[in-house]
């Protein structure tokens, strides 16, 4: 599906960051170190929404339950925590441990999703909700030795947050920084977010990658032709919650604080808005879908900031994103079924 | 035995339910006020998802929208000065009006998306929950200025998170109180849960009953037999939106207090958690299914986190089993309901 026109939450978007620029000049902004936090932003957040690629390409919806590949990625922090892993051997003990984890909970998943073809989404949406607590019970009882992540009183449960900064805060972001004036680009970020996106690029065009678009096109003639579409679903579902773990462990690095219980609750709506942003459909989506959408959706939020505070508003910023937010993906919802329709008519 | 088994939810949920009140070491009268408060609370949220089950389109998680109008007529109330039966009177109007308007719209956006209701109805709800949010936060104050200038926070603009709403709980205060285990509670939204319940039953029995659930069982019959299944679909929406409206009036009315960014959330979850608890499924729903729903469910509700307490030391374990339960019961519901449409498509 090439569209040569922007689709409608792009050009509102655009529109928008027009308006928050006008503003943000108005209110003398650094407008270099805006620049130098979007690419981190961009970056940062970019691999959760890379992760919707495999689940929408295979046609098991956008990622709603993405809370439980989150929480994998959780689980290999702590441990990698756990253990005093610092800097780089602290950030790949998570990555891989992270993984390893997902791998598990996405079978389970995928399970359940098979099972449930056309309504992946809404059952997503609460089997993630439904993940957070029992990953609390895990959390307040999880075998953990280093006083720095438990409640200073009781010495059971771990904190909510706990700093990573003697830890692997920040390590991705400062490899091979480029120094221009005031400008950094964070070039060991980019190009970890740039593989991992080159990757999955690479992926659509492998023999798997074709059977996926096949079985998001239609799965019943796939299956007639001998393919077995539970397992392809399976990879792909699989794949999400890997890559959402590897995500939450870049995100949780940049952020510098590792957030555990409710933390993960919401992240899937603002990944989800981001690539419908970026002009997925509901059954295909590229890896510029996800790398443009992120990159709106980020900055606008980056620049509304300083325009809240200006007005003495703090909260307006967050009000403002996640009007964006379920606002993009109530669109999705409601105009882009009516699209895909219309092109099955025209074939 | 065979009815235990179509009753498996509930009966399961019983069971857990004594076992949690036997472990929390609660008193009976102490876990009956304790229910009884939470009943009149949330009784109408968990009725006012009947309509929508019945013709068709799951579980309405939209009706935050209802509880945002009467939030709406509410804080007006309260910036308008009005005490006592007028202050009532007003803020159950006003909420009408609001959730009728309100609810037509969310109406017109489920019609839209047919097939994906539900998800849909969850991220109307978050939508309009962070555009109230924006009204009370950011514009008032600055476009438009308040009479009563208490309800505002000290910078000029947004009202306050928490607005005392003495001027309706009041009248329900005062009408039938009673006595029981050393406080007061009082028997007026018993009677107003009682008609509204009426109210419903009637409604089900009307023809526009029958045509909704001419829709619900299958909208292309509906539809030739000349069933104008949108109008139907609609009119459900609204009405269940009204009812949650109501709802949230009796819940501020008891409870004392708006909490106004946050007094709308989280409603949407435990009323579609009680409903399926009750026995409901997302397509069939009875109004017994209701009741035992909301009592079954907050007893556990209450008594989960004491009894988390005894028995890990921990009382946190007891919340996070309850919130698992909240959403392991929709996903649970879903998934029972898909494979006994497959079974019958086979």
């Amino acid at each position: 599906m090439r569209n040569k026109y922007l689709n409608p939450p792009q050009m509102i978007m655009f529109l928008y960051m027009g308006i928050l620029l006008i503003a943000a000049a108005a209110v003398d902004m650094n407008l270099v170190g805006l620049v130098n936090d979007a690419l981190i932003k961009w970056a940062m957040n970019g691999v959760i929404v890379l992760s919707l690629i495999p689940m929408i390409n295979v046609g098991a919806g956008r990622n709603f339950g993405m809370s439980i590949g989150l929480s994998a990625g959780l689980v290999g922090m702590i441990f990698a925590v756990n253990a005093r892993y610092t800097s780089w051997q602290g950030f790949f003990t998570s990555v891989f441990l992270g993984m390893a984890v997902a791998v598990a909970f996405g079978f389970v998943y995928a399970k359940i999703l098979n099972q449930l073809k056309l309504n992946e989404e809404i059952v997503g949406t609460f089997a993630g909700y439904s993940f957070i607590p029992i990953m609390n019970l895990f959390y307040t009882f999880a075998p953990v030795s280093n006083r720095q992540m438990l409640y200073p009183i009781g010495g059971q449960g771990l904190r909510p947050k706990v700093n990573l900064d003697n830890y692997f805060g920040q390590v991705l972001d400062h490899l091979w920084q480029i120094q221009i004036g005031q400008l950094v680009i964070p070039l060991g970020l980019l190009l970890f977010f740039f593989a991992i996106g080159g990757g999955l690029w690479l992926f659509s065009k492998t023999r798997t990658g074709m059977i996926f678009s096949a079985i998001a096109e239609n799965d019943r003639f796939v299956k007639l032709s001998g393919i077995r579409v539970n397992r392809y679903r399976t990879i792909g579902i699989v794949m999400s919650t890997v890559l959402a773990a590897v995500g939450v462990v870049v995100y949780t690095q940049s952020y510098g604080i590792l957030h555990l219980y409710d933390g993960p609750f919401m992240m899937s709506f603002p990944a989800v808005s981001a690539i419908v942003i970026g002009g997925a459909s509901p059954k295909k989506a590229t890896v510029a879908n996800a790398l443009i959408g992120t990159f709106l959706y980020q900055t606008t939020y980056l620049l509304s900031i300083p325009v809240a505070n200006a007005l003495l508003i703090p909260e307006m910023a967050e009000i403002l994103r996640t009007i964006v937010t379920s606002g993009i993906i109530l669109y999705a919802f409601i105009f882009e079924r009516k699209d895909t329709r219309n092109e099955a008519h025209q074939k | 035995m065979k009815h235990i088994k179509n009753n498996m939810v509930p009966a399961v949920i019983l069971v857990l339910g004594i076992l949690s009140f036997k472990l929390s070491g609660v008193s009976g009268s102490y876990l009956a006020a304790e229910v009884y408060t939470r009943f009149i609370r949330n009784i109408l949220f968990t009725l006012a998802l009947i309509l929508p089950i019945t013709c068709g389109m799951g579980i309405n998680f939209a009706i935050v929208v209802g509880a945002i109008s009467a939030q709406m007529a509410m804080v007006l109330s309260v910036d308008f000065m009005l005490e006592g039966i007028p202050a009532l009177l007003f803020v159950t109007g006003a909420s009408v009006v609001f959730s009728v308007i309100f609810g037509s719209m969310v109406a017109a956006l489920l019609n839209r998306a047919r097939g994906k209701e539900m998800i849909v109805s969850i991220m109307i709800g978050q939508l309009s929950s962070v555009i109230y949010q924006f009204v009370f936060m950011v514009a008032y104050g600055m476009l438009f200025e308040p009479k009563n200038k208490e309800i505002l926070l000290e910078r000029g603009i947004g009202v306050r998170s928490m607005v005392d709403a003495k001027n309706i709980s009041g009248v329900f205060k005062s009408i039938l109180p009673f006595q029981f285990d050393g406080k007061t509670y009082t028997l007026f939204p018993l009677i107003l849960i009682a008609l509204f319940t009426l109210l419903l039953f009637y409604i089900q029995k009307t023809k526009f009953g029958v045509l909704a659930r001419a829709v619900g069982t299958d909208m292309a019959v509906a539809g030739k037999l000349g069933i104008e299944s949108n109008r139907v679909r609609s009119i459900c929406i609204i009405l269940s939106t009204v009812f949650a409206a109501m709802s949230q009036i009796l819940f501020v009315a008891d409870f004392g207090t708006i909490n106004v960014y946050t007094g709308h959330l989280g409603l949407d979850t435990f009323a579609a958690a009680a409903i399926l608890v009750g026995g409901a499924s997302i397509r069939k729903v009875k109004m017994r299914n209701c009741f035992v729903g909301v009592i079954l469910f907050h007893a556990l509700f209450i008594t989960s986190p004491m009894a988390g307490q005894n028995l890990f030391h921990n009382p946190s374990v007891g919340e996070y089993f309850r919130s698992f339960l909240a959403y392991g019961v929709i996903v649970i519901a879903i998934i029972m309901n898909l494979k006994t449409e497959q079974a019958k498509a086979v």
